[in-house]
């Protein structure tokens, strides 16, 4: 073989690794109970380690950039910055009373946090790892979420039955909108511009029109439920049951359940992995993960993780 | 001079170890074997004021309603009254859901929690049956730094206390037929 082709060959090879290896998602996985997370190399679905943070986390952000993770810790009133590189935790931040629900600006800059006492937002800059902001919303503000451009926060107010549209930049109140009872998870679907509020007491989904500002669409799910997670692939969504300790598969365009599949004990956070292939249940009475293989709807694997899996947001790393 | 005595009476106030609270859920989970079938421990349980015949610490109960929807009412012996609704029954895996909601404001002496979800669930087992009480419940307390007598760990012995004599006594009920 001519060297330089043989050369040619290695480099090629050699970048095909490096590509592999930075393709590989993690998952990091918040135990709630052992103030810990549990990151899984999901190419093998294996804990690749478990990192100390604060006490009580819950909520969790990849960023964009997947430089970083940051991990909201309510016990202990600080965010976790966690290193995808080192698996470390690199710096602490400390923020309000009881930091849950978190999102990110898509340029990374800047990390939004719902505070489940002080019914208030903090804007943190993540290069100063200031809070640059806050701003009032509504009573137990439990989930959040952001347009695409960046502009809107929605924000689920779990006592006041409410979704608000708040600006980002300026903390005015653009919109409020009455959900079902005690609405939770938030879940954009830009490619509709959509927004999927999942209802714990009543039991039920409702879809808001983000343009319109509007509820254009309600169903049913399970006892307890959570989170929604998007599968654009096949044009399903899934849906934490965590008293039901199922997964609600609901059609993305007829609201109509499709299928029930029973994970493990109170799942609570849900991700769809970046290849589409897997969804990723985090089981909080468990303490373990449930990987669904999207096309068929069955359980492929179970994960051991930690005590009080809760894994509250975009988990595996994008 | 009165600022440090405030800020010194807040260290002391401040309870020691106590971890701070979040919106964060309590977990529980108790187990016992019977020695029953478990289709008998199922009926038996599903007679839903049965638990006063064995549980030491309920003095009254009444009930409305069978089966979902089904509401009791527990008299503590401490003079509290606790509302329960089944709110799940799934007979084929003999597992039945009560959920507890504490109206707002009110804070239960001995037990301060705002609201508890129990699965109840009866399995076959080598010596009869396996009856576990498990699930959730969260403080009544709303904020960092609870009083001493509304920790997570208040709530979460008394909730075990309530359960493992429910389940003590099940056991006794039968086992001493």
């Amino acid at each position: 073989m001519d060297s330089r082709f043989k050369d040619f060959l290695y480099v090629l090879a050699f970048w095909a690794l490096a590509n592999s290896a930075l393709a590989q998602n993690l998952a990091f996985i918040t135990n709630q109970l052992e103030n810990t997370v549990s990151v899984i190399n999901t190419a093998n679905k294996s804990v690749i380690k478990t990192i100390k943070v604060g006490i009580k986390p819950a909520g969790v952000v990849a960023s964009f950039d997947n430089k970083y993770v940051y991990v909201s810790n309510p016990g202990n009133q600080e965010i976790s910055i966690i290193d995808t590189n080192s698996l470390e935790v690199i710096k602490t931040i400390k923020v309000g009373q009881a930091p849950l629900a978190m999102t990110l600006s898509h340029d990374n800059k800047k990390l939004f946090i719902a505070d489940w006492f002080m019914d208030t937002v903090f804007t943190v800059n993540t290069q100063s790892l200031k809070v640059e902001n806050e701003f009032p919303v509504g009573d137990a503000p439990s989930g959040i979420a952001i347009s695409n451009d960046d502009k809107i926060l929605f924000v689920a107010n779990k006592k006041d039955n409410a979704v608000l549209f708040v600006d980002s930049a300026s903390g005015e109140i653009l919109a409020d909108i009455k959900v079902g009872k005690a609405p939770f998870g938030i879940t954009p679907d830009y490619d509709k511009q959509r927004l999927y509020v999942v209802n714990v007491q009543s039991e039920d989904v409702y879809v808001i029109d983000i343009k319109m500002a509007k509820v254009i669409n309600t169903f049913p799910v399970d006892t307890f439920p959570y989170i929604v997670s998007i599968d654009k692939t096949n044009n399903h969504l899934f849906v934490t049951n965590k008293r039901d300790s199922s997964v609600s598969v609901v059609d993305r365009t007829s609201f109509k359940e499709i299928k029930k599949i029973y994970v493990g004990e109170m799942p609570e956070g849900i991700n769809i992995h970046p290849d589409g292939k897997s969804i990723y249940v985090a089981n909080w009475f468990d303490g373990t993960v449930t990987v669904i293989d999207t096309k068929t709807l069955e359980v492929t694997d179970t994960i051991k993780t930690g005590e009080g899996s809760r894994a509250y947001g975009q988990f595996i790393s994008r | 001079m009165k600022f440090l005595k405030l800020s010194l009476l807040s260290i002391l106030l401040t309870p020691a170890l106590a971890s701070a609270h979040g919106p964060t859920p309590l977990k529980f989970d108790l187990e016992i074997e019977v020695n029953a079938s478990p289709d008998e421990v199922w009926a038996v349980v599903n007679n839903l004021c049965s638990v006063k015949d064995w549980n030491e610490s309920i003095t009254e109960c009444s009930s409305t309603g069978e089966g979902l929807g089904a509401f009791r009412e527990l008299t503590l012996d401490n003079g509290e009254v606790l509302k329960e609704e089944v709110t799940k029954v799934q007979a084929d895996r003999k597992r039945m859901l009560t959920t507890l909601k504490v109206e707002e404001g009110r804070v239960i002496k001995g037990m301060p929690i705002r609201s508890m979800g129990s699965f109840l669930s009866v399995a076959e087992s080598s010596s009869g049956s396996k009856v576990k009480i498990r699930g959730t419940a969260y403080s009544s307390f709303e904020g960092k730094s609870p009083p001493p007598d509304r920790t997570d760990s208040v709530c979460k012995a008394a909730v075990e206390a309530l359960h493992t004599k429910t389940l003590n006594g099940l056991k006794a009920s039968f086992e001493s037929k």
